[in-house]
């Protein structure tokens, strides 16, 4: 057997281990601002407080950076606002705050040519969208009557022109509404009386492709084969006040889209998420005000990164409340700068809820992050969920994502299960908890030893809560997840009418980002409702693995978490056993340049020793003990898996 | 002191069972009374059956440990985890 042959496990392992110890800069580590021609390199670039960048001029014409309220500038490291090419000069920072600056020669404060932004520390940053200018229309808005003019919602969505209002009476409604028309306005003239009723036969209530601003308002779409309401590729959308039930994928659906808007809307029964926007970067979309339960998901975001909001809505009664994520089955991964505030997220982790197998390694949670970059979740109330409260965890599909930089502050999380806040690893750094009033974590000490303002230990290689999602991904591939039939949870009681009625505005969804008043530092940690009360005890865990979970679970927890961490900790103390008592043969020299080799070279060092070390232990042992086990580790975890279908 | 007893009570189950493993394992590499293949068969058994291995191998694999010691070995880790268990629930709870 050659050397290389019994290394490639190892290497593969280290890869792994030092690949969850890299990611983007911490603390104390150096930031760069590339001044080219003409513009700043990266367009906005976050960074702690104390932090220093250096400027560097990579152009060939002179530039600076100064801010845009005048409170820095390279001028005052630099000696002179005219840097020339290669030139570098390095500011610190210590006040927090949002920092738009502009080169003198090359741009305006106002935000025109050589202009970016240097985020310090975690301010929450809501970035101006330039409006887009009103549509042209010939004439008025017409209202086109359903069914009194039309007979069809489609007949009058064909006939009508951009502009336009669809105005439909009660009554139930047989069809799909395919719409090809920008900036309709598609209304219902009771919320609770107006069905689109796709009877699972058609594929979507309504669905909008391509048409930029349609606004649909105030009806119910029910019983869709796949979605209840479904905007693609477009800029502009709005659902306010509509229902969507028992939805087989997504009630209320936007992808590929930008500027959008969902509000006192009502979503249930959906077999994936009820509210679902995907792949969008920045997304300048809201959603405010809803309520979403009994599905799979509350919110799924897979890919919907920066300029999202997630604001003042109930989230209950679903598998999970609320899971920004990344696949690679969408673009734009991963998942980025997500804004999750003053939420209700209650009684999640229901097994009696519709469920793809995909949604069951996340069930149980109340807030999950999986594979976040720079999300922020802020005075929601947490409570009642079986496994954790707020879960921040990395995802695996194609490629492993682990959430990095994340914010979880000011938040009231209670009744979890497993943990009130959890850190899954192999996390990436950067995540930090503060001012949560929380009364348990995973791994215990989050708000002390991984908080905002304070240090932040590398607490990131919790194992158990990853293994734990890899079991029910087994569970979920084998069809051993609960299988509950759509349409079989609690239809809602009527919800309420959008104010104004049929006689509301007419207002397309043209610039609804930019019009929309977001306001969120009038938002408070909201109540629980009347009726519901801290039911849920914290259940005991031992290595980290609830007491009592599934065995399929607890197998991989035992062989995918604890037996790696503890084969580490059998090789480090064999080694250093075997080197500090072997004084006999060993000089001092060797001694101390063998235990430095192994505790200053992580993993490596100490394969080396074993390798090449002279080691007392016979080499049968050393070949016993360092390939076998983890190889069975390994083929356990991975065997399982893939024959399961779970990867 | 409650987060600090709670990352005890956390660390100390992992800690402990690596602990059981190494001095097993070592014992097991240079005791002079086993063969290569009664080794290779223990160190199987411990390596591969998470934590049921090692203490089968305490019970049952004829250690030259003093049956005392490996008494104490394993059952005052445990004796330490219930009693600082119950200790931190009575105190406000383990978190």
């Amino acid at each position: 057997m050659t050397i290389r042959a019994y290394f490639l496990p190892f290497l593969l392992f280290s890869i792994a281990l030092f690949a969850a110890c890299s990611g983007p800069p911490e603390r104390g580590d150096s930031y760069v601002i590339t001044m080219k021609d003409n513009f700043f390199e990266p367009a906005e670039l976050r960074i702690p407080v104390g932090a220093s960048v250096t400027f560097v001029n990579a152009g060939e014409a002179p530039h600076n950076a100064v801010a845009s309220n005048g409170s820095w500038s390279t001028e005052s490291a630099f000696g002179s606002l005219i840097m020339l090419a290669g030139d570098e000069t390095t500011l610190t920072f210590d006040e927090p705050g949002v920092s738009p600056y502009y080169c003198t020669f090359h741009g305006t404060a106002q935000g025109a040519g050589m202009y970016a932004t240097l985020i310090v520390g975690d301010e929450t940053v809501v970035e101006e969208v330039e409006p887009v200018a009103a549509p042209e229309r010939a004439g008025e808005s017409v209202t086109r009557h359903v069914p009194a003019d039309y007979p069809t919602i489609q007949s009058a969505v064909d006939a009508a022109a951009p502009g336009d209002l669809v105005l439909i009476e009660p009554g139930v409604y047989r069809e799909q509404v395919n719409v090809s028309t920008p900036n309709l306005v598609i209304r219902g003239t009771d919320r609770n009386a107006v069905i689109i009723d796709s009877e699972f036969q058609r594929d979507h209530g309504i669905f909008i492709a391509g048409a930029d601003g349609v606004a649909v308002e105030n009806l119910t779409v029910q019983s869709a084969r796949i979605n209840g309401l479904f905007w693609t590729n477009v800029t502009g959308y709005r659902a306010s006040y509509v229902t969507a039930i028992d939805a087989s994928v997504y009630g209320i659906y936007a992808f590929d889209s930008t500027d959008g808007l969902f509000e006192y809307s009502y979503a249930s029964g959906s077999r994936d998420s009820g509210f679902y926007i995907g792949q969008c970067d920045p997304c300048n979309a809201v959603i405010d005000h809803v309520i979403s339960e009994y599905n799979a998901l509350g919110y799924s975001g897979t890919n919907a990164s920066r300029q999202i909001f997630l604001l003042n809505s109930i989230w209950r009664n679903n598998g999970v409340g609320i899971v920004p994520n990344t696949l690679d089955s969408e673009l734009l991964p991963p998942v980025k700068e997500v804004t999750i505030m003053g939420n209700a997220v209650y009684n999640n982790g229901r097994m009696d809820v519709p469920m793809r197998a995909g949604e069951w390694p996340i069930n149980g949670n109340g807030i999950a992050l999986m594979g976040n970059k720079r999300s922020l979740v802020e005075r929601n109330r947490i409570t009642n969920h079986w496994n954790n409260g707020i879960y921040v965890a990395p995802m695996l599909d194609d490629n492993f994502y682990s959430s990095d930089e994340n914010i979880i502050r000011n938040n009231v999380v209670e009744g979890s299960g497993r943990a009130d806040l959890a850190l899954g690893g192999p996390a990436g750094p950067g995540n930090c908890f503060q001012g949560n009033d929380a009364a348990t974590s995973m791994p215990p000490g989050l708000s002390t030893l991984l908080s905002c303002n304070g240090p932040r230990l590398p607490l990131r290689l919790e194992l158990t809560a990853f293994t734990d999602m890899a079991g029910r991904a087994v569970q979920g591939a084998q069809g051993w997840n609960p299988q509950i039939p759509i349409g079989s949870v609690p239809k809602p009681p009527p919800q309420p009418q959008m104010p104004g009625g049929a006689e509301a505005p007419v207002r397309p969804a043209v610039n609804v980002f930019a019009d929309y008043p977001l306001d969120m530092d009038a938002i408070t940690v909201p109540d629980l409702p009347d009726g519901v009360t801290v039911t849920q005890t914290k259940t005991p865990t031992l290595f980290g693995l609830l007491v009592g979970g599934y065995w399929i679970n607890t197998l991989f927890g035992l062989y995918g978490g604890l037996a790696l961490m503890s084969l580490f900790a059998l090789w480090l103390a064999l080694a250093l056993w075997d080197l500090s008592t072997d004084t006999a043969r060993r000089s001092r020299g060797s001694v101390l340049g063998w235990t430095g080799a192994i505790l200053f070279v992580p993993l490596l060092g100490l394969i080396a020793y074993y390798v090449a070390g002279k080691s007392r232990l016979p080499v049968w042992a050393r070949l016993f003990l360092l390939i076998v086990p983890l190889l069975v580790y390994i083929a356990v975890v991975l065997g399982t898996l893939l024959g399961s279908g779970a990867i | 002191m409650q987060t600090f007893l709670s990352l005890y009570l956390y660390i100390l189950p992992i800690a402990l069972y690596a602990t059981w493993v190494g001095i097993g394992l070592w014992e097991i590499v240079t005791r002079p009374d086993m063969g290569r293949g009664a080794a290779l068969g223990w160190m199987a058994v411990i390596l591969l059956i998470p934590v049921l291995g090692i203490l089968a191998y305490y019970i049952a694999g004829k250690s030259a440990i003093p049956a005392w010691q490996r008494v104490t070995l394993v059952g005052g880790g445990v004796l330490a985890y219930v009693v600082l268990y119950a200790v931190g629930s009575l105190a406000g709870g383990v978190v």
